[in-house]
């Protein structure tokens, strides 16, 4: 429903954009690549007179526009024909949508509580977009309405991982690899990791391992080998021959050579332990065959995990995820119903604002005309006499106020209050301060 | 109301908050709530106050008085009170609420098993509310309340320990089986939980090594002379943990096998302190 109101044209919220859902990555990076967020962009677009308001969020995987005008389909016309723009060589359009209004507020929330991502659930889409707002924000491209639709998604998304388990549990091995070392050993930070062999997955793990502050070393079966790929990665080289002793200062251990046979034996391991004087080891097996034998897993404060265990949690984690998604739906759909109550009911708060004028200026009038023929009175009399006035007025006002705030702009009950009223103009700045609040 | 009947009723609601604190702390730990938590904090708290109250009637009943009067309410319940005290003070400092859901139910069956003591609530007589057994008035010295509190304490850090060791090995468990959803994420990570348990067992170990040695002073020759069941308390306490703590620091027990000593070392002890809860009486029974 778009609120009507007597007043002349208010704000709609509107997004126009694409995402991984509608846009292949050829299109999605031909339009991000032109669409950079910043204050000239923001600024460029506020040129246009149909858009009030604008905020751009623009990441691998969607750009979005977000938006208030008093019209918004010219605005989405509008905002379709600058991303064209920004991508020249693509016909973006068939990847193109637009929402506005209560579907825009409802797409707002859904992105930024991670319902909308790729990977559903994953925490940096929100500070993506506590990015792009503040942008907007610093560019005074979004002080108003769009201001609080925003500040209201980062409620919703707040609450969406408070109150569900959509956030919990990662879904890739890597990240799954590096919390479940985190479980054993809490802070990583110092933490000596030992990688055998080089491969993407053992690397992206050990990287991100490095981030929580570890200590990265490689064994190669290979020395040279070994040694170029430990340059490529950024850590330290250790020679084949000095791995049992390499063992004993490991906190982790990723394996992902290429052997036939098992590299760490359980005999082998077995004296490892023991010389560790039985320091808890965390071993992550991803070579197929696997490297470690699964015997190690039985020793005293040794934990393995092989590919097989990794990629059963991501798969469980991600199932726990959707099973939590239905959860969060719903929050979502209760949050963007009370906002559109909220944005509706701002139809009638310029009839609110004249009606309260339009009684306080009559009383006030009449105040006026008896108060100097009552010279005998004295001022706090004066005084007891006004305030019962003001009572009466907000007494008076109280009914028709509270059902027009619960109308949630109803035009029909705006129309009809403002003729019993006799209320017939209402000036621009009412209806906006009105926005505002 | 008489004294007798307010501490049955004491006894009943004291019960009763333990129970619900435990089992607010259990919700707490399978599904996860900071509300519930709060709640079974409160509730552990008005369970203490209660018992304080409890305590202090037992004291002013009491022909002995004083720290004599207060340890003649059986050993037991004072050790679950300082349990109690102990978990909230430590929260204040570490990240241990969650195991409430380990030290409640410590703090239950001691207290409980105080009241199950022979003519106390469920029985006709004397029970808690009897005079006990008094001191010898040639061990009065400042050094006994010291003594008392020193003993009390340890046993309520070792308690902890016991805690967290059993938290280490359950999390333990689900690392191993590999079943790391829901009480895994939310129990703390395993290099935590065996630091708790160290400091609480080196703490237990600290404070009744000085409950032995003012014990001794205090007694003085007599102090080997019998072997009392709080003496035997003690003294299986104070070599217990003291061989936890000597294998963690000379042959590098940790995690696992550490979490294990503690626990067969506290469940021991909480077998006698039950047993004697409900078959002796008195400070020297």
């Amino acid at each position: 429903m778009t609120p009507q109101t007597p007043t002349g044209p208010r704000a709609h919220p509107i997004i126009v954009g694409l995402s991984h859902q509608t846009a292949p990555i050829e299109v999605r990076e031909q339009v991000s690549g032109g669409v950079e967020a910043n204050g000239d962009l923001l600024r460029h677009l506020m040129e246009r007179p149909v858009i009030r308001e604008v905020a751009v969020l623009s990441t691998c995987n969607r750009v979005e526009v977000y938006a208030t005008s008093p019209h918004p389909d010219e605005a989405s016309e509008t905002v379709s024909e600058f991303l064209q723009s920004r991508a020249p060589a693509t016909q973006i359009a068939p990847h193109l949508y637009r929402h506005r209004d209560a579907h825009a507020t409802k797409h707002l929330f859904r992105v930024a509580s991670s319902l909308d991502s790729l990977v559903v659930g994953e925490a940096q889409i929100l500070g993506q977009l506590k990015q792009a707002f503040q942008v907007a924000a610093d560019s005074g491209t979004a002080r108003g309405f769009l201001h609080r639709c925003f500040e209201r998604s980062l409620f919703v998304a707040k609450r969406v991982r408070t109150e569900t388990g959509l956030a919990q549990g990662s879904v890739s091995v890597s990240s799954i690899a590096v919390e479940l070392a985190r479980k054993v050993f809490g802070d990583l930070n110092e933490r000596t990791v030992l990688l055998l062999g080089a491969g993407e997955m053992a690397e992206l793990t050990a990287q991100n391992l490095k981030k929580d502050g570890a200590h990265i070393h490689m064994v190669g079966r290979h020395a040279q080998r070994s040694e170029a790929a430990a340059q490529r990665v950024g850590v330290d080289s250790v020679p084949p021959e000095e791995l049992d002793s390499a063992l004993l200062t490991a906190d982790v251990v990723i394996s992902s050579t290429s052997a036939r046979e098992p590299v760490l034996t359980e005999s082998r391991m077995r004296e490892v332990v023991k010389r560790r004087k039985h320091r808890p080891l965390f071993l992550i097996d991803i070579a197929v065959p696997r490297d470690i034998e699964p015997a190690v897993g039985d020793l005293n404060n040794t934990y393995l995990f092989d590919m097989d265990d990794l990629q059963r949690i991501a798969q469980e984690n991600m199932e726990g995820r959707r099973e939590e998604a239905q959860r969060a739906e719903c929050i979502v759909e209760e949050e963007a119903r009370l906002f559109e109550q909220w944005r509706e009911s701002l139809d009638a708060q310029p009839t609110i604002l004249a009606l309260r004028e339009q009684v306080r200026s009559s009383v006030d009038t009449e105040l006026g005309k008896t108060l100097p023929r009552l010279s005998s009175l004295s001022t706090d009399e004066r005084k007891a006499l006004e305030h019962m006035a003001q009572s009466i007025v907000n007494r008076v006002l109280h009914g028709p106020v509270t059902q027009l705030k619960g109308s949630c702009g109803d035009p029909d009950l705006i129309h009809t209050t403002r003729r019993l009223f006799g209320i017939n103009d209402v000036a621009a700045d009412v209806e906006s301060s009105g926005e505002n609040k | 109301m008489d004294a007798q009947t307010l501490d049955a009723v004491l006894f009943a609601v004291v019960t009763a908050l333990y129970a619900f604190s435990f089992g607010g702390f259990v919700s707490v730990l399978l599904r996860g709530s900071q509300r519930v938590e709060q709640l079974a904090v409160v509730v552990l708290g008005i369970a203490l106050v209660a018992q304080l109250v409890r305590m202090s009637l037992v004291v002013s009943q009491s022909s002995l008085g004083g720290v004599q009067g207060l340890f003649a309410h059986r050993l037991s319940s004072v050790v679950a009170f300082a349990i109690g005290v102990a978990y909230l003070g430590a929260r204040r400092f570490q990240r241990v609420s969650l195991l409430g859901a380990f030290v409640t139910p410590i703090a239950l069956l001691l207290f409980v098993g105080s009241g199950l003591a022979q003519g106390s609530v469920l029985f006709e007589g004397s029970g808690s509310m009897a005079p006990g057994v008094p001191v010898p008035p040639h061990w009065h010295s400042a050094l006994l309340p010291v003594h008392i509190g020193a003993n009390v304490f340890g046993v309520a850090a070792f308690a902890l320990a016991c805690a967290t060791a059993a938290a280490y090995l359950i999390q333990e468990r689900l690392l191993r089986s590999k079943r790391v959803s829901g009480l895994f994420q939310r129990l703390p990570d395993l290099q935590a939980l065996d630091r708790w348990s160290l400091r609480m067992d080196g703490l237990g170990f600290g404070l009744l090594t000085l409950g032995v040695v003012t014990g001794a002073m205090v007694t003085g020759s007599e102090f080997l002379g019998s072997l009392t069941v709080s003496r035997f308390v003690g003294l299986f306490c104070w070599v217990f943990f003291g061989s936890v703590l000597f294998m963690r620091v000379v042959a590098g027990w940790q995690g696992r096998r550490a979490a294990v000593g503690t626990v067969v070392g506290f469940v021991g002890l909480l077998v006698v302190l039950v047993g004697y809860a409900i078959g002796g009486s008195g400070v020297e029974g």
